[in-house]
């Protein structure tokens, strides 16, 4: 094992990557820019380096230095938790050459996969289904519209290096393919260098069905069960969950079979994930993750099996000990991404201080966050502040657990999707489990939310009209008090 | 009166102004014209369009809002009469979130229509839009691009009717 590992990320991942470092009796190691100076990944960590200026590539991103910090530190390896630097095949390379561990699987890997123009021909190799389309990457947009033309209207244009939407678009009718792929393929050349496209069937009504895998040294592949991700926005991920409401146990079994027989034919070491889209009894493979996901917790709350711990054995050269029969379900459980947006203003970001924050407590309910009352959030970074994860033997009693620990979480200072994750809950569709990735359209959620929203400014009104009138109790008193140095706050 | 107050957890941005039995209210930016009227105590009908309600004020704990008890907590109260530069409409222009100023879109001493995007501002990797809350004239820029800007820092100010 190794005796010191530096974290190249910070927010909820790091604290946790902290922790299952501490469980290990590894030494953590931090890293953060100027922006993080009270941020806790940085009280948490055994060691903590400054990187730079709070722009993400020259901090976060900043290969240099982020390498520079490990050598100081006398760190072995770079847990590189997701986003930033954690699919950058270049960093893990680079990593190994200065003789550290990258916690990840190997940059051959993770280019193999990373490419989804790659993916998609290494999956029809291995007869894993895909979706109709195009061979491989088009030329330009005639062969776009030939290749449409095979598939059928609707088709989703995609980026080879995309990710978290960027560089896809839904193109209905031949007349507007020309457009879609000049702008899509220049947003994927600008944000990933990378302006190669491919085009598959647009899929009306999918679920999104992921599996968890992990590899080790020797090429053994074991999966953890699936989790579902359809509840979406804009191709971000909101609400997930472990088993899927939607498959039966062979579909489960199935799934899980075909992302193994992917992982093994990529010699895929390390945690990754392979996403499917699941309709009408069907599963497409749509592209892997080749490093940890934000919604992990959902998978270890179901198999009792942490996946960072893992991660970091199989990088330190342990055997993937774990039995495929021993990886059992149990119960189930579900996560809310808790961001820093407002859903009533469209999710414009709230970046600003955590005023209060007390945390949701009982049995089956975790919460991985960075926040703390006093802290900032800042504005520099993505706006996921929190994930609220609650286990319950079944999916009712897990939803049960999740609106009440929504409600019980004390978090003021900033707003927060906290009412959009509320209505999502008490929809009865939701409750169903009749979910597709179309579902916040299907379920005119966010109109309700807006109504709902209306509503409470006019509450508010209302209770203000009264106080501005209320002799005791109202403004007159409230001038004496607030006017004075502010009063101790409640518990 | 500028009031911030939450109610069952939820933030609210208040401005007051009272005219005898008139109260108008804007609240998050949407204006409210009430009636209130005495009821006896703590208690009020408050009149809102067509519609009457009993708002009951006791303390500033709790309000009860047609028999339903509702939580109430007053973060900060200010009773200047601010209720003028609600908007950027006295031309001072402030970020509405604090973030990294992306790019100015104007230049000092340029005419703007209401709603025309002055500057971009990067907060949390999304780009937003501040616009000209009135048609006029930008005065003066106080930021550059690459500048980091907090709540308080003033963006711009402009010259306009109501300036």
């Amino acid at each position: 094992m190794f005796s010191k590992v530096l974290v190249a990320n910070r927010g909820e991942i790091a604290v946790r990557v902290l922790r299952a470092l501490r469980e290990l009796g590894v030494k953590g190691v931090a890293v953060y820019s100027e922006a993080d100076r009270d941020a806790l990944h940085v009280r948490l960590a055994d060691e903590a380096v400054a990187i730079g200026p709070p722009a993400p590539a020259e901090s976060y991103l900043d290969q240099k230095r982020i390498l520079a910090a490990a050598e100081e530190t006398g760190a072995e390896a770079v847990h590189p938790g997701y986003g930033f630097l954690s699919e950058n095949a270049t960093f893990a390379a680079a990593c190994a050459k200065k003789g550290l561990v990258f916690i990840g699987p190997s940059p051959k890997a993770m280019r193999a996969l990373g490419d989804k123009v790659r993916a998609r021909r290494l999956a029809i190799k291995q007869g894993v289904k895909v979706a109709q389309g195009s061979e491989g990457a088009l030329a330009d947009a005639k062969e776009a519209r030939d290749a449409a033309k095979d598939v059928g209207y609707p088709v989703m244009l995609k980026a080879a290096a995309g990710g978290g939407g960027m560089g896809m678009r839904v193109v209905h009718e031949a007349k507007d393919l020309e457009k879609a792929f000049a702008s899509a393929s220049e947003q994927a050349q600008k944000a990933f260098g990378n302006g190669a496209m491919f085009l598959e069937k647009y899929l009306q009504r999918p679920r999104h069905i992921e599996v968890q895998v992990l590899g080790d040294a020797d090429g053994l592949v074991r999966h953890l069960f699936e989790r579902e991700c359809s509840i979406q926005r804009r191709h971000q991920k909101l609400i997930e969950e472990a088993p899927s409401p939607g498959l039966d146990d062979a579909q489960r079994r199935e799934v899980a079979d075909r992302a193994v027989t992917l992982a093994e034919a990529a010699g895929y070491t390390n945690a990754g994930t392979v996403e499917f889209l699941f309709q009408d009894d069907e599963f497409y493979f749509n592209e892997v993750n080749t490093r940890l996901q934000v919604e992990h917790p959902v998978t270890e709350a179901v198999t009792g099996v942490d996946l960072v711990a893992w991660q970091i054995r199989i990088a330190a050269g342990q055997a993937l000990t774990l039995r495929q029969d021993d990886v059992a379900l149990r119960g189930h459980a579900i996560e809310c991404r808790l961001n820093a947006e407002d859903p009533v203003h469209q999710f414009r970001p709230t970046p600003g201080p955590v005023t209060r924050y007390e945390a949701p407590r009982g049995p089956g309910v975790r919460i991985d966050t960075a926040l703390y009352a006093g802290w900032t959030v800042p504005s520099q970074y993505d706006n996921l502040v929190a994930k609220l994860i609650t286990w319950a033997p079944d999916r009712d009693a897990a939803l049960s657990r999740m609106r009440l620990a929504l409600a019980d979480l004390k978090l003021d200072g900033f707003t927060t999707n906290r009412r959009l994750h509320l209505r999502i809950l008490d929809d009865e569709v939701f409750a169903a489990g009749d979910l597709s990735t179309r579902f916040l359209e299907e379920r005119k959620i966010l109109e309700g939310l807006e109504a709902e929203a209306a509503g409470r400014r006019r509450e508010a009104a209302l209770v203000a009209a009264a106080l501005a009138m209320a002799p005791q109790g109202g403004l007159g008193s409230l001038a004496v008090r607030h006017t004075m140095p502010p009063r101790r706050q409640a518990p | 009166v500028k009031l911030d107050i939450t109610i069952d957890d939820t933030p609210f941005s208040i401005l007051l102004r009272r005219d005898g039995s008139t109260v108008r209210v804007e609240v998050d930016g949407e204006a409210f014209e009430t009636k209130v009227e005495p009821a006896g105590g703590d208690r009020f009908t408050v009149r809102l369009g067509r519609a009457r309600h009993d708002v009951e004020v006791p303390s500033d704990d709790h309000a009860v809002v047609d028999g339903r008890r509702v939580t109430l907590r007053v973060l900060a109260f200010d009773a200047r009469d601010v209720g003028a530069t609600a908007g950027g409409a006295d031309g001072v222009v402030r970020p509405p979130m604090p973030g990294a100023i992306a790019a100015i879109l104007v230049k000092e001493g340029q005419e703007v229509a209401k709603g025309t995007p002055m500057v971009v501002l990067e907060a949390m990797k999304m780009q937003n839009e501040i616009t000209a809350p009135f048609s006029g004239v930008v005065r003066r820029l106080h930021v550059k691009k690459g500048d980091t800007v907090t709540l308080q820092d003033v963006v711009l100010e402009m010259d306009g009717p109501d300036a």
